[in-house]
């Protein structure tokens, strides 16, 4: 990868993330030639962070569930494509989520029976459908609902797999090198990327720098509201397969996500992996790129991660980590052209869903950037919602 | 949730933790003493657990009786058996920093007897968590019998046991002859010492600027002797790459290694044995001061880096001071050294940052609060231990330089080899990581697991470090390293859940 | 006088060990090599580091599972099982 950079390319991709990878992967194949480029290398931000999730179960109604769905659907095909090149561990285990009472599980119910209207498949589940889901849940919840659509994936094999796609279609990937801003053309459109390897002429460039996307916007010469909403993740020990068989997590998750508060939020989140351990999340807070330790958050994840399952009071967490997700001011993607300079598009601001979302992203940046018809409307992520930069909420 | 409040918190009880901890208590300091140790001394001066090991002649430094004091001592609160998993730093009261130390069982069972505090505070911190062992992987590395020679010395000093009869001690450093002794006149066949490095022209001149430090000298003579008696041959320029048995090591493959450490071809000759302790030098352990933000020193020629500090033992966090093997590997007397002015320092801080709070001497000696002056017998000790500190530096930095650090154990390893031995990684996965696009240790980890297991990459940090390095050809400042992770032992969730 | 030894079992099979020492030293002295299989392939693990920094040397003992033997001092009436490199789920 410490390839020459190309002289001129067909697009410029920034960020060689999930977005990015899946991006590159999907303009190529359009036989386009791309360029990736990242001031570190595969896997230096978000995505080795991330969980893997691919989520149905957590999305209110709306474009976000829409994207989410049809992007479900191409990861299930990019699973299949990629299995005979050992796969990126897909699961399709399905999630659980967990109501603690009546209130609880009205409001669920109510959210289900939304998004089975727009096409998510669910299944509510009483105590003892719980229990057969779940065997080690704590005793004396309410109820919850089974969402056979919602997978897990290795999201850092996945990265080095897209990219290996994208390099078969031609593509180069470039590390260590940042961008420094964009030269324009006639009509102030995209015409080259200045790095600091080396200039490219280009005459697309898809900014997928997930948290950092707001930063590189800058330097693009425009502005683009995302920023940096902390999550902090344990880690336990390896434990005995099949002890928590789905992702598993309690219904006011979906109030965490879509909160405009800065101050830390936690819901629990618990899933088993293929290697065996078990991940406790989840927390989210506005602190900028900070990682130091944060007691707090860990202390509440535990409590409530144990709280629905008893038995990890006594599994041992052996390591914890930090991601950013990058979030938007209406926690809505920003996918699209930039509104002010022509040839310039983001693919961003997916705030925990990034892993997901990824492929459907990718097919409508490239729908967008092609000029030919996005499976999913677009109008609800432009980034040109936004007419000014909003003011720091938090 | 139990809380130890202290004016200095010192972590780890060797050399440096336990200078440390005394110079800090002398001074009129409340000192809360970690330590994952049942009994202080550290690693390089472990005492007996057992009688059969309070029976067994000691080869080798002992603690000198001048640190015996820190067990009973009044103002030193000891907590053995016990380490650290998550520590942070925040604005306390008044203006000062305040330090906030999460503690756990060590060996992760209650026992009996071992202080019931899961917190501590404290105004300052003494770092002095040494460093760990650095050992690369060869075939049949992870057979039961392979061990460290740090694991060797720790079981016959320890616990009167050894972990096999007719061994071999390889590797490179100056630990392998004191252990290699050691463990001969507890009768154990030492069929051979082997160092990787061979001996030169070069190894001869800088071993000759040494031969001044005549007591240090006299006791690298002394294990020689020992080894003579015992009929043990060392040799320079070999190495083990190999290992075989039935689930457990029965044989070694003993070759010859040129100066890089390349294996010299058709040189390698099998031999049987039931133990082989291997070693490769040591690495600071550096995630205590990376959690609380200290800068730390690339090492060139080294695979780890090592924390920075100043004349006064203080890193590039204010209150926080590091003694010992963390800021560079220089061996015991050295270590002592530091701590003394790491507890000094530690003190003399307090008085200037925090002069209204008094630092309670419990024997009425008087207070030494507010003057912020410094005792003309205080300045005049700690002149004498700089001074000291030079020469035991001047003999620390001669003897690291006849160990050079060298990459030809790279070719040691096949594909299959085993290289993350708590997630069974092998090799072979490393260069396919590499291959599919991975540049740097993160990612290199992130699609291969390595360094993700129980031990979270202590074993296979340097190694997968080089590993990664060569394999993108790039040095090893550019690929990064397996990073610090906020939990820095292993907690039950139960623990975390009650712990703020 | 000697000591009383401490009494304990590893796999059923009853062993001695002296006061004060650790589980791993223990079965060291008794002959034992190994008393883990690794999770993946099932591979036979020991001592290793013998400080506590390496996690090879896990065991099983009583409710505990996954413990340090080199650690964790053995006591009498200890049952000390071979694990299989996972913590507890129960």
């Amino acid at each position: 990868m410490n390839e020459e950079l190309p002289p001129t390319a067909d697009a410029v991709v920034i960020g060689a993330g999930l977005v990015g990878a899946a991006t590159a992967a999907a303009l190529a194949a359009t036989g386009r030639r791309v360029l990736v480029v990242d001031r570190s290398g595969p896997l230096g931000g978000t995505t080795a962070a991330g969980e893997g999730n691919i989520l149905v179960s957590d999305k209110l109604p709306g474009p976000e569930l829409t994207l989410a769905l049809r992007s479900v659907a191409l990861w299930r095909e990019l699973a299949e494509a990629e299995k005979a090149a050992g796969g990126f561990e897909f699961e399709g285990k399905g999630g659980v989520v967990v109501a603690h009472d009546e209130a609880q599980r009205a409001a669920l119910l109510e959210l289900a029976g939304r998004q089975r209207a727009a096409g998510v498949e669910v299944t509510p589940l009483d105590p003892g459908g719980l229990a057969e889901a779940e065997p080690r849940l704590a005793p004396g919840l309410a109820g919850g609902a089974f969402y056979p659509q919602d997978s897990q994936v290795q999201p850092m094999k996945a990265v080095l797999a897209l990219l290996a796609r994208a390099r078969r279609e031609g593509a180069v990937v470039a590390g260590g090198a940042e961008v420094l801003g964009l030269e324009r053309g006639p009509g102030g459109a995209a015409g080259a990327v200045v790095t600091s390897r080396g200039r490219v002429a280009a005459p697309v460039v898809v900014n997928a720098a997930g948290p950092w996307s707001g930063a590189v916007a800058q330097r693009l010469g425009t502005s683009v509201p995302v920023r940096p909403r902390r999550g902090r993740i344990l880690v336990t020990e390896p434990l005995p397969a099949e002890v928590i068989r789905h992702k598993v997590y309690e219904a006011d998750y979906v109030g965490a996500v879509v909160s405009d508060s800065a101050a830390l939020r936690c819901s629990a989140v618990v899933e088993g992996t293929a290697s065996g351990t078990v991940l406790v999340g989840s927390s989210r807070d506005a602190a900028g790129f900070s990682a130091g330790p944060d007691p707090a958050a860990l202390a509440e994840m535990a409590r409530r991660a144990v709280r629905l399952f008893p038995f990890l009071a006594r599994v041992r967490a052996i390591r914890s980590y930090t991601g950013f997700r990058p979030a938007s001011p209406d926690h809505l993607p920003v996918i699209g052209a930039d509104a002010k300079v022509p040839g310039l598009f983001h693919a961003t601001g997916h705030e925990g869903a990034g892993i997901g979302l990824a492929p459907a992203t990718a097919e409508l940046i490239t729908a967008l950037v092609n000029g030919t018809e996005p499976v999913v409307d677009p109008a609800p992520f432009a980034p040109g919602r936004f007419t000014e930069v909003v003011a720091d909420a938090g | 949730m139990s809380t130890l409040v202290a004016d200095v918190a010192v972590v780890g009880a060797g050399p440096a933790g336990v200078a440390a901890a005394l110079a800090a208590a002398d001074l009129g300091a409340q000192v809360v003493l970690v330590d994952a140790g049942q009994a202080v001394g550290g690693q390089i001066y472990r005492q007996p657990a057992t009688a059969a090991a309070a029976g067994v002649t000691a080869v080798g430094p002992k603690m000198p009786r001048r640190l015996d004091r820190v067990v009973g001592h009044p103002r030193i609160k000891h907590l053995p058996g016990t380490v650290v998993w998550q520590a942070v730093s925040r604005a306390g009261g008044a203006g000062g920093v305040e330090f906030r130390l999460w503690l756990t069982s060590a060996s992760g069972r209650t026992e009996a007897g071992r202080s019931e505090a899961e917190h501590v505070v404290a105004r300052a911190v003494v770092v002095a968590s040494g460093a760990s062992e650095v050992v690369l992987p060869f075939p049949g590395w992870e057979l039961p019998g392979v061990t460290t020679v740090g694991a060797a010395q720790a079981l016959l000093k320890g616990q009167g046991v050894v972990a096999g009869r007719r061994v071999l001690v390889a590797g490179s450093g100056p630990l392998l002859l004191p252990a290699a002794a050691g463990l001969a006149e507890a009768g154990v066949e030492v069929v051979a010492v082997l160092e990787a490095n061979p001996v030169t022209l070069g190894t001869v001149a800088r071993g000759a600027r040494l031969a001044g430090f005549t007591k240090k000298v006299g006791e690298a003579a002394g294990y020689a002797r020992i080894l003579g008696q015992k009929r043990v041959p060392v040799r320079a320029g070999y190495a083990v790459t190999e290992c075989s048995g039935d689930g457990q090591v029965e044989r070694a493959v003993v070759s010859r290694v040129d100066r890089d450490w390349r294996v010299v071809p058709g040189s390698g000759r099998s031999l049987a044995v039931d133990a082989v302790h291997v070693s490769f030098g040591f690495s600071p352990a550096l995630e205590l001061p990376r959690l609380l933000g200290c800068a730390e020193l690339a090492q060139p020629g080294r695979p780890s880096a090592k924390v920075w500090c100043d004349a006064d033992q203080a890193t590039s966090q204010a209150g926080v001071f590091a003694a010992g093997e963390t800021t560079g590997v220089a061996g015991a007397e050295v270590a002592e050294l530091e701590g003394y002015l790491g507890g000094v320092s530690a003190v003399r801080y307090l008085r200037k940052t925090r002069p209204e709070v008094s630092l309670f001497n419990m024997d009425g000696e008087g207070l030494r609060a507010g003057s912020g002056e410094q005792d003309g017998q205080e300045v005049r000790a700690v002149q004498r231990v700089r001074a000291a500190l030079v020469r035991a530096r001047r003999f620390a930095d001669g003897l690291d330089a006849l160990y050079p650090w060298r990459d030809g154990w790279l070719e040691w390893a096949r594909p299959e080899t085993i290289l993350c031995r708590c997630e069974e990684v092998a090799w072979g996965a490393i260069e396919a990581a590499v291959a599919d696009g991975a540049r740097d240790v993160r990612a290199v980890k992130g699609v291969t697991r390595c360094g993700m297991g129980y031990c979270q990459g202590r074993v296979c940090g340097p190694a997968l470090q080089q590993a990664v390095a060569a394999a993108t050809r790039q040095g090893l400042s550019g690929v990064g390293d397996l990073g610090s992770r906020p939990v820095m032992a292993p907690v039950s969730l139960g623990t975390i859940a009650g712990s703020a | 006088m000697r000591a009383e030894r401490v009494r304990f079992t590893f796999d059923g099979r009853p062993l001695t060990a002296e006061p004060g020492q650790t589980v791993g030293a223990a079965l060291l002295a008794a002959g034992v090599r190994s008393w883990r299989r690794t999770r993946a392939g099932g591979r036979p693990r020991g001592l290793f580091c013998g400080i506590g920094a390496c996690f090879d040397c896990l065991v099983d003992v009583n409710d505990d599972r996954a413990v340090r033997a080199c650690l964790v001092p053995v006591r009498d009436g200890d049952q000390v099982r071979t694990s299989e490199s996972v913590g507890v789920d129960r």
